[in-house]
């Protein structure tokens, strides 16, 4: 059981992505991001349908592509041992679901009787028992993935790479296929990369999770955040991880007091529980829209300035969400509070009134922005 | 597909279309009109018509294998090239096409016929039935290799790049993969060639020559038999009844092959 290390940087026209990792044996390490910030890039370089710029990829001492001072390998696809699922099956559509997956070992040698052995176990595995001589086209597409699953698992592979692999499917089956996924990861034991839009794949399947962020202030888009799923989730440090954990994130600096200061803000400091930092030192404050207490401005006028957590601002939209109402504000983008809907009837809220909004420290988690991890 | 058939042509497309349909079946129907009908028997059963039936036959299906082995390779080694090179390797794979038959026999009568290039090395084939192959793969090769080199740009690649992520080395993708990915349009690509190679006559004539047994196939005896002094009239128009016979039978396979195939994954469910 070996790891797998990715220390690469690619480059494809204005895109650049710079990524520097590892993942040990029977470890899920989940890559979130936005959209087009090189979550796929980054598989298909460990897959081998992207070339890199340079560094390096190499399962234990496997290596499978290196790119430095001029020397260059590259294993080819068929050789890497890495299995790769999408959210397209993309069956063999001229195979039966049993060929499908006997494929890849008939494809490493191992001879026609032993390959449907070992396709109809794991049939079994992925509960497709007895559906073995189905084409794709007769296959659900939950189904699909499952045999597509299969496939990839049956060539005992030295890495898997998920993207998105539920994404196709209705939210009926994707509970299901994702209990499964965890169990047969589990059975193989290898390094599993998951990238996914989805918290709730982050939860259920993976252990850790790194977050990319597109390219900032001279950066190559990149690792931003890395940590256990939870302190991920709890405490996001960018803007991504803040958006799939549903919180707000704000920077600032720390006060000699210990309060943060948040600059061009119509809130300029925030009181919050500890922050643990020195003064001077910047600083991620987040916090969960919910936890905003929303209230009608008593006075107006004696309200104007922002106090002890409180500010008021006009409302700039109310979108229904699942608690209840998010509110935006016009003075302040990216601010955001949620109130159950009956709060919000009670407050008369909508667009052009004024709301009062306090953020209780309470609420506040307060973290440091983590040193660049390229 | 096959749910839009029911909307007809409009009236202004089917009147060019009758006329063009006519144009292409009413001299078959004067052969028809015009055979001697009890004497077909006959004719069909004697020596020679048993002999060009053969030859046209053996020759035609070896040219076709001919066809599929340089061929296949020729498509594949097409969709992969890139730029001015692929436009000239497609014009010359095309050449045929154009080129009337009887150039491209002359061409191949210069390469290995007596005192042609290959020739002189002691390959002559000039008046040997494999110079019948020979010429009828040449004629035929062009429609093998747009059929399957079209199929082939429009077949997934990304099946193929999976069959690479599951550990199949190139030579297993294209066996397990790409090959039966394409079969309808090899198909497709071998009937096409199975008949050109039977009605192929300008090069056959040019390279192989008129022998009967050797190199006379249905066409070249139907040649003969018109030509020849005119007394062979009725032996010409039943070779050729027979020869329209086995190409409507060859075009239809190709055509009931969707059908064909239901039937089959019926059967298999």
């Amino acid at each position: 059981m070996t790891n797998l290390d990715v220390d690469i940087a690619l480059r494809r026209g204005a895109f650049e992505l710079a990524a520097r990792f590892d993942v040990a044996p029977g470890e899920v390490l989940g890559i979130a991001g936005r959209n087009g910030v090189g979550k796929s890039s980054l598989l298909g370089a460990i897959a081998g349908s992207i070339p890199i710029d340079s560094g390096s990829i190499r399962i234990g001492d496997r290596e499978l592509v290196s790119q430095r001072d001029g020397h260059s390998r590259s294993v080819p696809r068929w050789r890497r041992r890495v299995g790769y699922l999408d959210q397209r099956s993309r069956l063999f559509p001229h195979l039966s679901a049993r060929e499908n997956i006997a494929f890849g070992p008939r494809s490493q040698g191992m001879r026609k009787p032993d390959a449907r052995a070992l396709a109809d176990e794991w049939l079994e595995h992925v509960g497709l028992e007895g559906r073995g001589r189905a084409r794709a086209a007769q296959l659900s597409g939950g189904q699909q993935q499952r045999v597509a699953l299969a496939r990839v698992l049956a060539c005992s592979p030295d890495v898997v790479l998920l993207d998105e692999p539920f994404a196709a499917l209705d939210v009926a089956s994707v509970g299901g296929i994702r209990d499964l996924v965890r169990t047969q990861l589990r059975r193989l034991g290898v390094p599993v990369l998951l990238v996914t839009h989805d918290s709730a794949d982050l939860l259920s399947l993976a252990d850790s999770v790194v977050v990319l962020e597109a390219a900032d202030e001279g950066r190559p888009a990149g690792i931003r955040q890395r940590g256990t799923v939870a302190e991920v989730l709890r405490t996001p440090t960018t803007p991504f991880a803040a958006d799939i954990a549903g919180r707000v994130l704000l920077s600032g600096t720390v006060s000699e007091r210990g309060t943060i200061l948040l600059p061009d803000a119509p809130l300029r400091e925030l009181t919050v529980a500890q922050t643990g930092l020195p003064g001077g030192a910047r600083a991620h404050v987040s916090f969960d829209p919910a936890d905003v207490r929303v209230t009608a401005p008593v006075d107006a006028e004696h309200e104007s300035s922002s106090t002890a957590g409180t500010w008021v601002g006009t409302v700039a939209g109310i979108q229904a969400t699942r608690n209840g109402m998010r509110i935006t504000t016009r003075e302040w983008d990216c601010f955001a509070a949620e109130v159950p809907l009956s709060e919000a009837l009670d407050l008369e809220l909508r667009e052009g009134a004024n709301a009062r909004f306090e953020l209780p420290p309470h609420a506040l988690r307060c973290s440091q922005p983590e040193p660049d991890r390229r | 597909m096959r749910g839009a058939a029911a909307e007809r042509a409009p009236a202004f497309v089917w009147l060019p279309a009758s006329i063009g349909i006519l144009l292409l079946l009413a001299p078959l129907l004067a052969v028809l009109v015009r055979i001697e009908w009890t004497q077909v028997p006959a004719i069909l059963t004697s020596e020679t018509a048993l002999q060009a039936l053969r030859l046209s036959l053996v020759t035609a299906a070896l040219a076709t294998v001919l066809c599929v082995i340089l061929g296949v390779p020729i498509a594949i080694v097409l969709t992969r090239m890139r730029g001015f090179a692929a436009v000239l390797l497609r014009g010359a794979v095309m050449l045929p096409l154009i080129l009337p038959p009887l150039v491209g026999g002359m061409a191949l009568l210069l390469l290995f016929g007596r005192g042609g290039m290959l020739g002189e090395l002691g390959l002559q084939l000039q008046f040997t039935t494999a110079a019948v192959v020979l010429a009828q793969a040449f004629v035929a090769m062009p429609f093998l290799v747009i059929s399957v080199e079209g199929a082939l740009r429009s077949a997934d690649r990304e099946l193929e790049a999976v069959a690479a992520g599951l550990g199949a080395r190139p030579a297993t993708v294209l066996r397990r993969v790409t090959l039966p990915l394409i079969a309808p349009a090899l198909y497709s690509g071998i009937i096409l060639s199975l008949t050109r190679a039977l009605g192929e006559f300008g090069a056959t004539a040019m390279f192989a020559g008129n022998a009967p047994g050797t190199t006379q196939t249905i066409p070249l005896a139907i040649y003969t038999a018109f030509n020849g002094a005119g007394v062979g009239r009725d032996t010409a128009l039943a070779l050729a009844l027979l020869l329209i016979c086995i190409a409507f039978a060859t075009l239809l396979l190709l055509h009931g092959r969707p059908a064909t195939r239901e039937l089959l994954a019926k059967g298999a469910q």
